[in-house]
This record gives C-alpha cells, structure tokens and sequence, in this order.
C-alpha cells in the first residue's frame, strides 16, 4: 500500500515498544538490516507504527530517511493499524481474466469496506491487492491470513469466509510433518502434495483427515507428503502406490471422501486384492455421484474424471530434468533426495564423498571437477538463464570467476514477480535440496563462499520449505564451514522480498538485500563484476540452478541434445487461463505453442475460440493463434514479438479483449515501476493513461498514433528492463490485433468485455423467474414476477452475475 | 591502466578508465543536456536528458552513467536524440505542479509580468513595480486605463472570490510615478549610431520608439496626424483616457530622444523608399484608420465613428444635434455615445444587431453609458438611410437570434415585416475599423487579407530592413496587442542593425498548472486575506455628463496596496533559472502534449531559508544526497514508489528540521523550482 507523508487512515493504538528492540536486537543495527527489522516489526505489530520507526532510527545505523524511503517503497509494509484478518486478492494474469476485479468489488461489498479505504468499520478485515500469490491455476485466488482460497468467485465468498472464520482456532499452524514410518511389505503409500496450490484445495486437511483415520483404523498405509505433479487441473487429488502396480491417481479430494477411502479401501490386513483401474471408475461414480451442481460455473473446466488419454496427452511431451523426480519424493526428506541421487554432482565438483542416508561415509567420489571445468560443462550444455533474459549460464559464470576477488557472492533469484508465473515456486517447495545444489555448485564454480536465497515474502511456503532445508543442511553439517565435508566453505543466507516487482531485476535485488529501496541502477558496471557490496556477484533464477545438478552428472552434450539449435534443454512453464488442463509442465525446447496448447493443454473450453497465448508476462507479448505453430525457442519467440520470459503462459480465448489485456498489463508494470527514470515513471503512466481512454471508448485517431510512438521511446530510453518491456503488451497486441484498438476507437469492445463499451440486456425468452433481480448485487433489475426484467444501466457494474444466475440464458452481452 | 579513447560527434577524445560519457563530452566541450546530475555527485541516471547513441547498441544511454569504453562511437545531436530528449521533457512537464509564471501574465499579449508588480506593489515598493511595469510594457499609464484586461480573466482568484483588480493596479503604479519625488526613469545604452524611421506614432509606433531608443538607437516618429497617440488619442475619448496623460507618457519617449514629425503622411509628404533611404531600419505601425460603412444604402450619409472622434479631439468639435444615433455594439459606440451625451445630446441611442451578450465591449462600459443616459437598444440593424429637410431618418429592422456563425456566435436574421424608422440629427456609423493602407502607398510591399503581411515571430516584412505591427497587420485590434507588437519589431530592428540573424523574442516555454482543485487552492490560498476586490471609484453620473473629465478616478494608495495582497502570487520563483524551463524551451517542448494525472501542488515556506514546492519535483534525488552530505540528522527522503513517489521530510518531520544546515545548498543545486531561495523570485516569500 502507497503512502503519503500525512496521517494514518485511522487512530492508531499506544504502542509497546518493547519488540522493536527485540527486533533490532535479532536483525542486527547495520543499514542493511532495514528490510528484516521492517518485516519483523511489521509480523509484530501488523503495520508500521511511527514510534517504532523513530526508535529504530535512533537505535541503529538506519537513518530516518533510509528506513522511511525503504518502508514505503515496498508493497508489503503497512503504515495505518489493519483489520484482525488481512485479506490479499491476487491480480496476476490468470485471476485477472478469471475476474479478479469483479472479486474484489463483491469483497468490498460483502465485507463492508468503502471505497477508499481498506479496512472494515468493526476492524475485522483489511483487503489489500496482491500482484501475483503464485496459484494461477486456481483463478481467482483470494488469500485470508495464510489460508489460500481458489476459485474464489463472488459467489463462493460469504460461504469461504464464513468458513474461515468458523476455522480459525481449529486452523493449524504448522504444516503437518511427514509419517515417520516408511511403508512396510506390502503396505501402499498415499501420496498427498502440499505446495501451496494444492493446500489452496484443501489437501492439507485431507493429509490430516488420512493420517488419522490411517491411525484409527491401524490400516496398512502411510501417507506421504510429496511435492508437485504438475497436473494442476487433476488436484485436489492423491495417488496411491501399491507395490507391484501402477501408480492410481484419485482426483476431486476432499476430507470426507479421504476419510471414506481409507476405511473402505485400506482393512487392516491388506490393501484389497484388486486395486486396479476399475476400482478407481468405481470411486469416481462414488465421489461424482456426490458432487454438489455448482451455483454458478466453476472459474476452472471442471477436472475430467481419470480421463486417460488426458493424462497421457499432458505428459506425453515432457521431460522432467529440472522436476526430476516429480510427485514422488518428500521435499525435505533429505535421506529421499540422497536416494535419488541428491549431492552427486557437487560431491563431484568438491572431489569428496557423498554423503549417505544413514549419516554413514559414503564411497569415494567417482572423480572430481576443476571450477574450470565446471564451467565448461554448463558452457556444452548450452544453458541459458530461465529467468527471462535467456542470458547464457555459462558465460555468466566464466566472467565472475575471472574476477579477482577474494569476496564473491552468488544468489538464487527466488523474486518471481511475473503475474501468472508460479514454477519457481514449485521448485523452491518441491525441490528445496536440488536449488540448493545448484547453488552451491555455482559458488564453486566462481569461487564465492557466501550464497543467498532471495525469495519474495509472497511465498511463505517457500521460504519456509528451504528454510527447513537448509537447517537441515545444518543439523548434518553439509554446509557452513565444511561444505559437504570439503575444505570449501560456503554459508548460506536468507533474504525475503518486500513486495516489489522490480526486485527481480538484478542490481535492484541487490540494492534490496542491501536494505535500500529496490531501484535498479545502470548495467554496466555488472553485478558480475561489481554487485552485492560492490563485489564480484552471480545472480541465477531458481529453476536455472535447479537444472544444474542434472547437467552435471549427464553431462552439458546430454542437456544440448535435447532442444533447438540455439535454446537448449528443457523449460518450466506454468500453463494457465482459458485451458482444459491448466498446470507445471516442462517441455523440451523446439515444442511448438500448438502443441503446448491443443495436446497437452487440451484446448481451450467447448463453444470458445482459440485466440491468442500470452507468454512471457508484463514484458512479453500475446501470440495469436495463427501463429501457433511457433517452436518454444528465445530467438523465434522474440522474432514474432514475444518473450520466453519466466515461463508463465496464460491461454486467451475469445472472450478476452485484447485492448483490456494490454491494459492490465501496462497496470501492473506502471504500478511497479521504481519511479526513477523518466520515461518508464511517467510514460507508462501517460501510456496507461491513454489505453483507459481506449477502454472507456473515448480515444481519438491522434491517441492511437501517440500511443504507438511513445511505447517506443519507452523502451529506448529506460534504464532497466522493466521500462524497456513494459512496453511489450501493447506494441505486440497492436502488431496482432490492431483491429481491436480500432474497434475501441469507434466505441465498439468486440469480445464484450471492457465495462464501458458494453451493456447487459434481458432478451426477450426471459420467463420472469427473478433470479438475476435477486442476485443482483448492486440491485439494478427492479423484481418484476413473471414480466421480462429489464436492467438499469445507469447502476449496472457489469459483473455478470445476472447472466450467469439466468437458467435460460436470456442475459445478453453487447 | 591505459587511457580509454573513443569518438564523440565524430571527435575523438581521450579520457583515463573509469570515466562516464559525459565527462569525455565535458573535456572536449561537446554540450549534453542533463537535470539530475550534479558534478562530483554519483550519478543517479533519473531524468534520461543526457541520453545519447552509442553505435552498435540498441537503444540510447544516459551518459552521465554510462562508463566509457575503448573505440565507443558516440552520438549526441541526432534526430532520434533530439527527440528523445524533447519526449522525456514533455513527460517531465506534464506532471509539474507549478506555473513558470502566472496565468495572468500568459494571457497578457505583451507577456507583463503581473505577480513579480503586484508583489512590489504590496511591499511598497512602488519604484521597483513602475521599473517592471514600464520595462515590460511602454504607455503603462494608457494602457492601465484602457486595456481589456485579459490577465484577469484567467487570475486564479476568479476561483475564489473575483479576480485581481490588474488593470487598475497597472494604472496606479504608472500614476504613482507622476507623483512621486523619484520616479523611475529608464536607462539608455550608448549611441549605436543606427537610426530607424517609424511610422504611425500610436501605440505600436510609440511602444517601438521606446524600446528602440533605450537600445541607443535613433528614432524618429512620423505621424500624418497633428498631435501623437494613434489611436490612444484619436480613438478614446479624454473621459477614459486624460490627453495630459497620454501627453506625459508621449513626453517620456520625447525624453529619451524620439523626434516627431507630424501632420506628415506616408504616401503623400513622403515615400516609403525615402525612408529605407534616410534610415537604417523602417517600422510601419500606420494602425487601422478607416472606417467600415454601415452596410445599407445611405451609408455616406452616416458619419464614420474614427472621423467623429477625430474632429472632437482636434477641434472643432463636431455638430451632432440633440437626437444622436449611433450604429454599433462595440468600444468606440459606447465611447462616441458617452462623447454624444458630453456634447449635450439630448438622446442618444445606440443601435446593436445582437444582444447584450454578444457585445464586443466590456460590460463595464455599456453600464457606464447607460448611467450616463445612453440607451442601448439590442438586436435592431439599419436598412436604409435617408436625408429628410432637417433630419436623417434611418430604417432599422428588428432581429432574432439564429444559428451560429463562424465567429460562432448566434447569427441574427431579420424578422419581415418588423421595419421601424428612426429619426436623428447625426447617425454615427461605429461598426468597426479596417486597414487605410495598401500598395498605393506602399509598392512592394506585400500584403495579406488583413494588412501588412510580416513574419509572425519577427515582423519583418518581405522588404528588408521594413517591418510592420499593430493593427496596420493584424487589422483592428487592442491597444495592448500593438504596445507587444512594437516592442517585439524593436528586438527585431536591434537584432537587424547588429547584423545577427532576425529571431524577434522568442518566448520561453510555460508550464501552467491549470485548475487546481480544492487542497491546492487551500495551499495558495493560506496566507492571503479574504477580502472582496476593490472597487474602482468614479465620478457620479450626473456629472460625468457634462464634462470630459477622467470618469474612473484611481485607486487610493491604501486600496492599491490592499487589493495588491489579494494576489496568489502565482509563477515561479525559479522562473529564470530554472533547468528544466530553459531546456524545455530549447527543445521547443509543447507543454500540452500529454495531459493526464499530474502531482498535486503544495507550498511549504516553513522553513525559515527556503520556499519547498514538492509538486516541481522531478525525483532527482540531489536534495536527499546533499543532506546526507551535510550529515543532516533527519535530512529528507523519497516516500512511495514510481509514479507516486515524493520527497518529504521523514516521519512527518517540518522541513526546517529537515534542512538545518544545507538548505541553501539544496536550493541552489535543485534543478527547478521545488526547492528555491526565499527572496530570490517567489512571490510567496512576501508573505513568509
């Protein structure tokens, strides 16, 4: 939340200042202890009290202008006392199309928040927007507290909320720890992930509800706790191993059903003798049989039931290196990620053992790796950065390493701020111990003795997932002064965003570990050369690292066999928006966007159309589908004016408006925006400026021709990347789809979305059954029994509930 | 290390390693425009003007950041550069909350410069408000009574209460110097040994006799008629405009050396190509003398309003009768009938084909006339003319309002069958004046469909060393707009006589704020009292009809200095030097290509060294880096991100704890007006 320098929104409590000595005391005095102590006072107090703020001042080396410039620069800090219950509503790509606007007006409605402010008269609630929570599959996605919900449709919401509230002591605070007893002969293993958007659906009471009945009924199963399959559309679901059988996946989860399985399927002898596929037919009629008719459409395509050529046809294409292993393991089972070949290849490049399960030492190293050598590895592989930049690895490495420093530094750039990118999260909460492998085989490589995780506070569970592990790493003495047991020394640190897109860009992630405001400043000189503290820094993407240890034990000739002639190897992409089967995939580069889409994706839903792939976020561009057959490669992406980007890949179909999606976009980045330069602080604001008028049909010819040239200045005369591609959305929804803008331009909005240019209207099949006058929720259809309804435009907000509400589609949209 | 050598501009320079572009442009004098960079200051890379090409890199680079690098090719001046820097100033003007100088003096012609006046003039310095008002403005005491006022129609106080009484206060600082024991007088630069022949001694010849001859320049003045002041004479009556004023003001440029011929006439005692012989430089500002016929049958009959006025001010005054009707809706109507009424008129009636609203004239003087007994009849047009024995007898039609025409006002049409007679011992035809020269008098001289055709940024016309102004160019037109006219040919002809390129004044760009809403006109307002605008006295009508006495009678000291504190003190104090100003108008930037949300405005004079106007920021971080220099213990800080970010003092700090010790460092070294010198501009500071 924005700031200015005048007083709080509401009368602030006395405040105890006892903590904000506790958390200097714990963060440390220095400048840069600004974000920590900021984050903790705020974890403390929920805001930033002024008092607080001036004793920090005046007990430390942070000075009053650094911490007030640091505790309003970043979204997550608060300066005016909140509700009891923060409630953040994520507008990443996917819930923006999904509705994320519409949600958060029937928030404000139903939680009694007046325009202009955020927070409830009784001070129960706060709503705060969020850029992107990382759970794109499950448009829109609402947050309260830590309690993720999806599908959060304004008709979803009383009950969700009533429901949280019902839960809040019953909530529980930790995430509940793996079985201890591994499955014993015989006994089948149920397989629950708990990353974030799974626990979204709820699978964290359904691990719960399994452990218990488990124990109840002493049946002959554990539950394990494993990261992400990738198949968001299947989940809320569980897999269940027998040995000796294939793997059965159960999809449409929930506590009750979980509870049913167990005691049904799990007697205390055995599993039942035939666990075969048409048991699981049988579950599905059972689990169908009781499923509730929604009220309104779900946000998402309904998940299709154990469709088997769905499944083969999502994962026929992939090649999981940077998800190795997917599904199956424990995130932080360290023993697992030993037996599954966890700390090969850096005990290679440290020339030292392996470390072994059972703590015991391990054989000998099968040969050892020079840093040169490491180098030249990732080189042959052709791997390239997956942060967006596509710069290649390789290279980045070599220049750090040639620098002559006896102080270098590498970090894990875990800022994914891309609105509808969420594979870095995954691989940070799935894979914790392979990034940090990476990591540490890069800081060998360059000869840096210090590495940090950068990670954005949107990510709880990621923080504390590689928490977890590094402590781990610690209890077993894998890393601190002996990494792996070597002479190498290497310590590991935490940081945590603040809430700031531009501090995934490099020099302003290090401006924001250095506990100043995230603003980038001129490459060159390159952090590979002067960064973190002015010294020698390596700053590599999550899943960049996480593909690391693979290439090291196949080899770089392996990983470049696999790809284009220029894009090497495999990509992570979070598919996501008007699909079928919306999830993580990972695909060999040279896959062509038509087969992203139409084979593992499925296509878009019955009765739309195909119409464009958004990829690459706010600094990419849409792809119409008649280029489609486009190969999935940074060179030829960029030739049709994309990007790869991070990875996030949002399907549009044609009830999506061009103009709007430009629009949101332009939003995003000019709302991100560090503020310093010129034309990236105010041209992206004239430029949005510009495109609202688009939208609200009131732009001239004259606006078009400004528009068009000044997206172009923009990204010549920006300093970072961020200015320089905000420009993207709209140079390349121009190239594709001017007529769209020339539509707006004549008032007209063809795909009916934009609120300004469309009216809603009762046809004339309507029979008069009142439901959309009892829906309405700013009561703009008078109650007219068995008459055709007519709705006010005047009052209308046009937020389509009426139509939805209609049984015989009588609501019309122009 | 070695030294780096590269090429700038197509110059090659040689710098050690280390060095930004901009330094090797610095040491081999090559000019790069910046804002937010300050010498020995990290650079901070913010305002993109110092952007430059680099060959062979996509997009451009601010060099005050950029390191420069061995074999770089660098180019600053081109095209796309230029049009860069000319897009980023435009972006960094449409979000700047301030005036560069008020709205009033933007709508004055002649660009005068009200706030800085009207400031003097409440502190009580009458001598420095008369040394601008005369210097930006030659007849200050004409013009300060007969004036339209355009500058008051955009004073910001119209939002409040009612705009500054402007005009009155011009005319009493001008007064002031009549009698005062140390008037202003102007200087004069040495002989320059050029001289420049002007004719028409009117407002726009008298304002560039003025100015020319305080250049050091000779002038001489001719004028076909036989006293001097154009129309300031021949075309106001002495009620509106006393001639001993006007006599004191023409005396003034007699003081400064100007030479008067008058009763000469160009055409008939001498030649155009005479003077392009006998002087350096020519000015013709021969006005608008003729008169426009009534436009019906009988129109000789009717006496032409200039003609009328003319007789009155040379004598002998003119026989009109007692039954005065006068055909027109204009200035001079209201002034010939209020003349009428003096001359003893028993009835005068003023004859006007649309309505009252319509009027060209300032409502102010049709209520003046009618106070006076002229009744003003609306929407009635002359049909025909005739002489009957002792009498005219004038047919007029009645009007109605119909669609607009292209002036866009309301076209009237006559209603048939509505004719009306009318009988009069003199009709005045007042409908307007035109140009009463052409080629006849002037061959070779190229002419428009107004008059005179000239530059329109130099006045100069297709003859060289001729230049024209005033309503002789433009048609009728205020007295004001020639007073600009000539003072913008004298920096032409100064410009012409020295032998440099002819570029007349090019103005600086203004940026103007526009209307502020609620909080910003509460900033402005904070300081200044609430108090209605002063009332011009005037001498009671029953008086005014018998004499041509000065009908308006002037501000007492005392009304003076309490309506001069009614003023905002719009502009800005850092006007002059202000960076981003001088850059915006070397770019030739229009400050209205991109409207949209901009910051809000605010004031802080808190502090007791500087006046801090954050809405002027353009976030170049210099006022943050020099109190962290200083060691300030609270010093300032950014607040907020992007679009939104300001720079305040931390934790709600004032800004005189901000700034203990580098205030004045700060001030000097902002690059606009967001942080100025109290004293050194701002009109605020008066009342700090």
């Amino acid at each position: 939340m924005s700031t200015t320098p005048t007083s709080p929104e509401t009368v602030a409590p006395p405040v105890d200042l006892r903590f904000a000595e506790e958390a200097l005391a714990r963060c440390g005095r220095s400048p840069d202890a600004a974000i920590p102590v900021l984050q903790a006072l705020q974890d403390h107090y929920g805001y930033l009290p002024r008092e607080a703020l001036e004793w920090v001042c005046r007990h430390s080396q942070i000075t009053p202008a650094a911490i007030t410039g640091v505790a309003t620069f970043y979204d997550m800090f608060r300066h005016a006392p909140v509700g009891r219950h923060i409630v953040h509503v994520c507008h990443g790509t996917a819930c923006h199309v999904a509705g994320a606007d519409r949600v958060e007006d029937a928030l404000r409605r139903h939680l009694n928040i007046a325009p202009g402010t955020h927070t409830d008269p009784n001070r129960q609630f706060t709503i705060e927007p969020v850029a992107c929570l990382g759970c794109c599959t499950l448009g829109p996605v609402v947050r309260i507290d830590e309690e993720t919900i999806g599908y959060a449709t304004p008709e979803k919401l009383p009950g969700a909320i009533r429901d949280f509230l019902a839960n809040a002591e019953s909530r529980a605070r930790h995430e509940p720890m793996q079985s201890a007893a591994k499955p014993k002969n015989g006994a089948a293993e149920i397989q629950v992930c708990l990353d974030s958007c799974c626990v979204a659906k709820g699978t964290d009471r359904v691990f719960r509800a399994l452990q218990e009945t488990v124990a109840q009924t002493g049946a002959r199963a554990t539950v394990k706790r494993v990261g992400c399959v990738g198949a968001c559309y299947r989940t809320p679901m569980i897999e269940v191993l027998v040995p000796g059988r294939p793997k059965i996946a159960i999809t449409d989860m929930t506590v009750s059903r979980a509870a049913e399985l167990v005691r049904t399927q799990f007697r205390p002898a055995g599993p039942v003798a035939k666990l075969a596929s048409s048991w699981s037919r049988w579950v599905d009629t059972l689990l169908l049989g009781d499923a509730p008719v929604p009220a309104v459409p779900a946000a998402s395509p309904a998940p299709t039931a154990d469709d088997e050529a769905g499944v083969k046809a999502f994962f026929g294409r992939q090649v999981h290196i940077a998800m190795e292993h997917f599904g199956r393991l424990d995130p932080l089972d360290a023993g697992e990620f030993l037996a599954h070949d966890g700390f090969v290849a850096l005990a290679r490049c440290l020339g030292v053992p392996r470390p072994q399960p059972d703590g015991q030492p391990g054989a000998a190293p099968s040969g050892s790796l020079t840093p040169e050598q490491i180098i030249e590895t990732v080189e042959k592989s052709g791997l390239r950065g997956r942060g967006g930049a596509g710069f290649p690895t390789g290279q980045k490495w070599r220049m750090v390493r040639h620098q002559n420093s006896p102080t270098k530094y590498v970090i894990c750039n875990g800022d994914e701020g891309d609105p509808g990118a969420f594979m870095d999260r995954m691989i940070l909460e799935s894979f914790p111990y392979r990034v940090i492998e990476g990591l540490a085989i890069a800081a060998i490589a360059v000869g840096a003795h210090d590495a940090i995780f950068y990670i954005r506070h949107e990510y709880p569970n990621a923080l504390k997932r590689i928490r977890a592990a590094l402590a781990e790493c610690e209890r077993r003495g894998w890393i601190g002064n002996r990494l792996l047991g070597s002479d190498y020394p290497l310590r590991f640190a935490i940081k945590e965003g603040a809430g700031a897109f531009v501090c995934g860009e490099e020099t302003a992630l290090i401006a924001s570990v250095e506990g100043r405001r995230g603003m980038p400043r001129l490459r060159p000189p390159f952090p590979a050369v002067s960064g973190l503290w002015e010294k020698p820094t390596l700053i590599n993407n999550v899943e960049t690292l996480a593909l690391v240890p693979w290439i090291l034990r196949h080899g770089g000739e392996a990983f470049a066999a696999i790809g284009t002639k220029t894009s090497k190897g495999t990509k992570v992409f979070a598919l996501a928006g008007k699909i079928r089967r919306a999830g993580l995939i990972e695909i060999p580069m040279g896959t062509t966007l038509r087969e992203i889409v139409e084979e593992i994706g499925g296509g878009v839903a019955a009765g739309r159309r195909f119409k464009a792939v958004q990829i690459g976020g706010p600094s990419g561009g849409c792809v119409p589908a008649r280029l489609a057959d486009t190969p999935v490669d940074y060179e030829s992406l960029r030739d049709i004016g994309a990007i790869m980007g991070s990875g996030g890949m949002v399907v549009l179909d044609d009830t999506a408006c061009m103009v709007d999606l430009a629009r949101y976009f332009l939003q995003f980045t000019q709302n991100q925006s560090c503020g310093k330069c010129t034309f990236c602080r105010i041209g992206t604001k004239r430029m949005l400026e510009l495109l609202e008028k688009f939208c609200a049909g009131k732009a001239r010819r004259r606006d078009l021709e400004e528009l068009e040239g000044l997206a172009g200045q923009i990204a010549q005369g920006s300093l970072c990347g961020l200015g320089k591609t905000a420009p993207n959305p709209v140079l390349s929804t121009l190239r594709y789809f001017r007529d769209e803008y020339e539509a707006h331009l004549q008032g007209h909005c063809p795909a009916g979305k934009c609120p300004a240019l469309i009216k809603y209207t009762v046809k004339n099949n309507c029979t008069g059954c009142t439901l959309c006058a009892q829906h309405c929720p700013v009561n703009a259809i008078p109650l007219t029994p068995y008459e055709r309804h007519a709705i006010n435009l005047d009052l209308c907000t046009r937020c389509d509930t009426c139509r939805q509400v209609c049984p015989y589609d009588a609501v019309e949209v122009k | 290390m070695s030294a780096l050598k590269l090429t700038i501009d197509g110059r090659p320079v040689e710098v050690a390693p280390g060095a930004t572009i901009l330094q090797a442009a610095r040491q081999l004098g090559v000019p790069i425009p910046t804002l937010c960079h300050v010498e020995g200051f990290a650079p901070s890379a913010s305002c993109f003007l110092c952007a430059v090409k680099i060959e062979g890199r996509p997009n451009l680079w601010p060099s005050c950041a950029m390191p420069a690098a061995d074999g770089m090719v660098v180019v600053t001046q081109s095209d796309e550069v230029r049009r860069a820097r000319k897009t980023a100033l435009e972006l960094l003007v449409s979000d700047h909350a301030g005036d560069c100088v008020g709205p009033c003096s933007t709508g004055c012609p002649a660009r005068l410069r009200i706030p800085d006046f009207l400031a003097r003039v409440a502190a009580l310095d009458q001598r420095s408000a008369a040394e601008i008002v005369t210097d930006d403005l030659a007849l200050p005491a004409s013009l300060g009574r007969v004036c339209p006022r355009l500058c008051e129609q955009r004073c910001r106080q119209c939002d409040v209460t009612e705009a500054l009484s402007i005009r009155n206060l011009h005319r009493f600082t001008a007064d002031q110097q009549r009698v005062t024991l140390r008037p202003y007088v102007p200087s004069k630069a040495p002989a320059s040994g050029r001289s420049v022949g002007i004719v028409g001694a009117g407002p726009a010849g008298l304002a560039a006799a003025y100015s020319l001859l305080r250049k050091g320049h000779a002038v001489t003045l001719f004028d076909a008629h036989p006293q001097p002041g154009g129309m300031l004479r021949y075309g106001i009556p002495a009620f509106r405009l006393p001639r001993s004023v006007l006599d004191a003001e023409v005396r003034v440029i007699r003081e400064l050396g100007a030479e008067l011929r008058l009763n000469a006439r160009l055409g008939r005692d001498f030649s155009l190509a005479d003077l392009q012989r006998d002087f350096d430089a020519v000015f013709l500002a021969v006005g608008a003398q003729g008169s426009r016929g009534l436009g019906c049958p009988g129109e000789e009959l009717a006496l032409p309003a200039v003609e009328f006025l003319q007789q009155l001010t040379d004598g002998p005054a003119p026989e009109i009768g007692s039954k005065v009707v006068v055909v027109g809706g204009g200035n001079t109507a209201m002034d010939v009938s209020r003349c009428a009424v003096r001359l003893g008129a028993r009835s005068v009636r003023v004859l006007y084909r649309r309505t009252r609203r319509e009027m060209p004239c300032l409502l102010e003087e049709v209520e003046a006339a009618e106070e006076e007994g002229v009744q003003v009849e609306y929407l009635v047009a002359p049909t025909k003319l005739e002489r009957r024995e002792d009498r005219l007898e004038l047919t007029c039609v009645r009007m109605e309002l119909g669609a607009p025409d292209a002036s866009g006002r309301a076209r009237p049409v006559p209603v048939t069958g509505s004719e009306f007679t009318v009988s009069a011992s003199c009709v005045i035809a007042a409908i307007g004046q035109s140009v009463e020269f052409s080629s006849d008098e002037a061959p070779n001289l190229a002419f428009s469909k107004w008059g005179i055709a000239v530059d329109e940024k130099t006045l100069a016309t297709n003859l060289p060393g001729v230049f024209a102004g005033g309503d002789a160019v433009t048609g009728p037109d205020l007295a004001v707009r020639a007073v600009a006219a000539g003072k913008l040919a004298a920096a032409s002809i100064d410009q012409y006589l020295a032998g440099l390129p002819v570029v007349g004044a090019p103005e600086a760009v203004n940026v103007l704020m526009g209307k502020l809403d609620e909080d910003e006109l509460a900033e402005v307002l904070r300081d200044i009292e609430d108090a209605p605008r002063a009332k011009m006295p005037h001498l009671p009508p029953e008086q005014r009809r018998t004499t041509f006495d000065e009908v308006e009678l002037g501000f007492t000291p005392d009304a003076a200095l309490r309506e001069s504190r009614r003023c905002l003190g719009c502009g800005c104090g850092k006007a002059i030097p202000c960076r981003l100003r001088s850059l915006a108008t070397e770019y030739g930037v229009d400050p209205g290509r991109f409207v949209g949300q901009r910051r809000h405005f605010r004031r802080d004079t808190s502090h007791p060294e500087i006046v801090f106007e954050p809405g002027k920021c353009i976030l170049c971080g210099v006022c943050v880096e020099v109190a962290r220099q200083a060691g300030e213990d609270w010093g300032i800080a950014f607040f907020g991100r992007g679009f939104d970010t300001v720079v305040a003092p931390p934790l709600g700090r004032p800004m005189a704890e901000a700034f203990k010790k580098s205030g004045r460092r700060a001030a000097e070294l902002c690059p606009t007006g967001a942080i100025t010198l109290k004293g050194a501009g701002c009109h605020a500071c008066r009342r700090a």
